[in-house]
């Protein structure tokens, strides 16, 4: 994930809004409770706390998100958060083509 | 069946014939025993023609062992004719075992479930089919009633319905329904794995992601329902699913779970082509089958782009090259319309380069250029944004603004000299810190490059006149400071740059580079004071000194111990012998050993210059304590602090080698660590008069531990030094056997430098051999051979003259 994604705010969010997400992460998952995963939001936080970062995090990030097309679904899966089963038709269908 | 396989069977029984019934029935038995099903078969038809009602039973159990090897190997309309000759021998014309077997074959689930309900409905004995939680499977999935399962097998009519009404409550999002529904299922039912799917499905729908894996993963390999439950795995987690077994349609059910039937056209062609390493197509395909790709956008879409665009520099060297190649044939590329795809292409071709730059010694201009083409097509498509391109401006200038790396020497005998030509390109490198600051003044991080840049290129001038602007522009700023500082004290004006660092110190308090500054201006400043005569003033930089210090003992700068020392030499030499005596005595509380502290002492009077007749007591005293037990330990602390003070360069100091060494000599058969000993070869190594001391703890070392690759590495490294001719393919081998002891160890550092003086080897006697094979071909001598071997001499010349420290730079 990105850190935006992480940090659950847009790209375009400015200093002020990214700090205040960080600060509400950092509530939730404190670094007794969840050590891994505060770790992750401030790692997050300091790669786009700033314009200056930012910009070097356009330009400069390599990062590949997924290793292979497919898993852009469950990465979409673990961001949205959203899961809806499919109708009941869909879901025969899906089971008959086994 | 082929007309040739009849002939050699109707002449096989033909031949069974003129045997006798008990032969013949022999012969039978022992092929059905053998699964030789088709033999067996001839033998107890020829037996049914003597009596059938004995021997029907056997052929009938042969054709059915015939069938089902037949099934299992695809032949199915073979097995469909030999079931229809059981049919016709026991008069019975109902489907059975072997024909659910057949349809599942086939993959009709709907048959299987037809004439599984038929023989559930009729009573028959069902211990014949095989792979019973298919077929159960097939009963589920056909979705559709039974009516007279329901008066025959009553339990299973209601276990099927419960099963298919749980999935229909799951599809309708009613979770608890759907569970107590299938809690009915029953452990030993032939249901039960339905029962887990239901769980698992439940699970996932409701996120809770370890119980839904652990459910879908306990679902038996013998069932349908595991490939069913595989794509709700691979949403999961896609590392509990095999790579391999990840294909089209496969991604198209994880589409339709995932919610994203959409996709079902694009994602799987587009990850089928990636997995078969036809990256650009790959790419070509989301391009045109995707409307909103690329996009920098935190979807689907969006996460697509980072991965096409950022893959290239995560693919092995050739194929990320044509990757990119074909990305850059692209028809966008071409076009003189410029888009966002244009600009991700440009950048990506940059980032590309810049790894090349640094890697594969690729061409400066080159690097620079893709990098302006990236801003000028930015500047197109979004408009300018001078921070932006200070940024990349800046990147350039950190690129050309790298060290060179210095190769371990090939002739080791030769001295080395300090490489002037450091940087990458320190033109370069100027210019692009410039530019960066050009495009925004406020850029701090390329004012620190250019600065850095002037220091490692000497042009000491010019980083005055820098730091003389970065001050008012950054009046707070620790890192200017420091560097403003260490400038002064490098200019020798001691308490200016105590001042600066002191301000740095004041605005970064953790950092310890500062406070290492911090603690040397102070102790040159403090010199200053008593030499001034200005002893008071002194003092006080020597407090801030031990507010400033630590307690270790191998800081000479900022252990307090030292500190101490170097305060009372300066009171002494300024005739304060009380004051002189206090802090020598707080410096040996401070200490943790006396004899290292009373040597550190000695040397530094000498080195300020203090009246032999005031060091009389000292000398003495350090004397003692030298006359006592040597120890490693000691040993190790009495080089370090000939290393630090040899920096200044006294000739008096030669002298004191010798003793030292001497002293580490007489330890060398007390306990010693692995530590001081490292230490004491690698001072050795520095020193041709240390030699043999090295010898001696390596040796000492390696009788601890025969398989040490450190000190082996020391003991091959010690005798090249000693040699005046380079090591053959004998010194290869060693160093391959050294290499292997330090893979064993999962020594990093060690491997990475043991095979870096490897290829350098290697290198250099790929020239040998090349030259003698040319003095070899001399007697018949051509102009050819001899231009190879003056470009051999050149190539080996230029060899010479790096390691030596010249300028000239070799080309890959």
């Amino acid at each position: 994930m990105t850190p935006y994604e992480l940090l659950g705010i847009d790209p375009t969010a400015d200093d002020k809004t990214i700090r205040r997400a960080y600060l509400e992460l950092i509530k939730i998952y404190s670094p007794d409770r969840e050590p891994e995963r505060f770790k992750e939001i401030a790692n997050a936080y300091e790669s786009v706390k700033d314009e200056k970062r930012r910009l070097a995090f356009y330009l400069f990030n390599k990062d590949i998100p997924i290793n292979h097309p497919f898993e852009a679904l469950s990465l979409q899966m673990k961001k949205t958060g959203k899961r809806k089963p499919p109708d009941f038709t869909t879901l025969k269908e899906l089971l008959r083509n086994v | 069946m082929s007309k040739g396989k009849n002939k050699g069977r109707e002449s096989s029984a033909h031949q069974k014939t003129f045997f006798s019934s008990e032969i013949i029935e022999e012969q039978a038995r022992d092929d059905l025993e053998k699964k030789k099903f088709r033999q067996a078969k001839d033998g107890f038809k020829e037996l049914c023609k003597l009596d059938k009602e004995k021997y029907l039973p056997k052929l009938l159990e042969c054709y059915h062992g015939l069938a089902n090897q037949m099934i299992q190997n695809g032949q199915l309309s073979d097995a469909a004719q030999i079931i229809d000759n059981i049919k016709a021998l026991t008069g019975d014309k109902d489907e059975g075992a072997l024909d659910i077997s057949i349809a599942m074959k086939k993959k009709d689930y709907d048959a299987v479930a037809r004439i599984y309900a038929g023989l559930l409905s009729r009573g028959k004995d069902l211990a014949d089919i095989q792979e019973l939680p298919r077929v159960a499977d097939a009963l589920v999935i056909a979705f559709r009633e039974f009516p007279r399962l329901k008066s025959v097998c009553p339990e299973i009519d209601e276990e099927l319905c419960a099963v298919q009404h749980a999935l229909e409550d799951i599809s309708a999002e009613r979770y608890e329904e759907a569970w107590l529904k299938a809690k009915k299922i029953a452990v030993h039912s032939l249901f039960s794995h339905w029962k887990l799917f239901i769980k698992g499905l439940i699970a996932f729908y409701k996120k809770e992601d370890q119980r839904a894996l652990e459910a879908l993963g306990r679902i038996s390999s013998n069932t349908l329902l595991r490939d069913i439950a595989q794509p709700y795995m691979a949403l999961l987690n896609s590392k509990t699913i095999d790579r391999n077994t990840i294909h089209e349609s496969f991604v198209k059910k994880m589409c339709i779970v995932a919610g994203h039937p959409d996709l079902v056209s694009i994602l799987p062609r587009a990850d089928s082509l990636w997995k078969a390493g036809r990256y650009y197509d790959s790419y070509r395909h989301i391009r045109d089958t995707m409307k909103a790709f690329p996009e920098e956008s935190s979807d689907i879409p969006g996460t697509l782009t980072r991965f096409y665009f950022n893959s290239i520099h995560h693919l092995p060297g050739k194929a990320a090259m044509k990757y990119l190649d074909d990305l850059l044939k692209n028809d966008t590329v071409a076009s003189p319309e410029y888009n966002l795809e244009k600009v991700l292409i440009c950048k990506a071709e940059s980032l590309f380069f810049e790894n090349k730059l640094v890697d594969d010694d690729e061409d400066d201009s080159d690097c620079a250029q893709v990098w302006e083409c990236f801003l000028e097509t930015y500047r197109k498509v979004f408009g300018s944004n001078n921070k932006l391109e200070s940024l990349v401006y800046f990147r350039l200038g950190s690129l050309f603004a790298i060290e060179k790396p210095q190769e371990p020497p090939l002739f080791p005998w030769l001295p080395v000299r300090k490489n002037k030509d450091l940087l990458r390109s320190a033109h370069l490198a100027e210019h692009y810190f410039n530019k960066s600051i050009s495009m925004n003044k406020n850029n701090k991080d390329a004012y620190l490059g250019l600065l850095q840049v002037y220091e490692k290129t000497h042009n000491q001038s010019k980083a005055n006149k820098l730091l003389d602007r970065l001050i008012p522009l950054f009046p707070d700023d620790s890192a200017i400071l420091t560097r403003a500082g260490i400038s002064c004290v490098e200019r020798k004006s001691y308490i200016k740059g105590m001042k600066y660092l002191e301000q740095a110190a004041q605005r970064d308090p953790l950092d310890s580079v500062i406070k290492t500054h911090l603690g040397f201006s102070y102790l040159k400043a403090a010199r200053v004071y008593f030499e001034k005569k200005q002893v008071e003033q002194g003092r006080n930089i020597f407090e801030k000194a031990l507010k400033n210090g630590v307690s270790d003992a191998h800081d000479f700068n900022r252990g307090c111990a030292y500190i101490y020392a170097r305060w009372a030499v300066l009171e002494l030499k300024n005739e304060n012998k009380d004051a002189a005596n206090e802090k020598l005595q707080l410096a040996r509380e401070k200490a943790e050993k006396l004899l290292p502290l009373l040597y550190f002492t000695q040397l530094i009077s000498r080195c300020y210059e203090l009246p032999v007749t005031s060091l009389q007591k000292l000398n003495a005293e350090v004397d003692r304590e030298w006359s006592l037990p040597p120890t490693p330990e000691n040993a190790v602390a009495l080089l370090m602090i000939y290393s630090y003070i040899n920096t200044l360069g006294f000739a008096w100091l030669k002298a004191e080698m010798k003793r030292i060494v001497q002293y580490a000599l007489d330890a060398s058969d007390k306990p010693c660590s692995r530590d001081d000993a490292l230490g004491i070869v690698s001072f050795a190594l520095s020193d041709k008069q240390a030699h043999k001391l090295g010898d001696v703890y390596i040796k000492k070392m390696l009788e601890k531990d025969r398989d040490d690759p450190q000190f082996h590495y020391l003991e091959y490294q010690l005798q090249m030094t000693n040699r005046l001719r380079l090591p053959g393919k004998e010194g290869v081998e060693e160093l391959n056997r050294i290499l292997h002891l330090a893979e064993k160890r999962n020594n990093r550092e060690l491997v990475r430098d043991l095979r870096k003086r490897i290829k350098a080897l290697e290198e250099i006697l790929k020239v040998e051999d090349t030259l003698n094979y040319g003095g070899a071909s001399d007697t018949g001598g051509t102009n050819a051979n001899l231009n190879m071997d003056m470009e051999i001499l050149e190539e080996l010349f230029e060899e010479m003259q790096r390691t030596m420290g010249g300028r000239g730079r070799r080309k890959r």
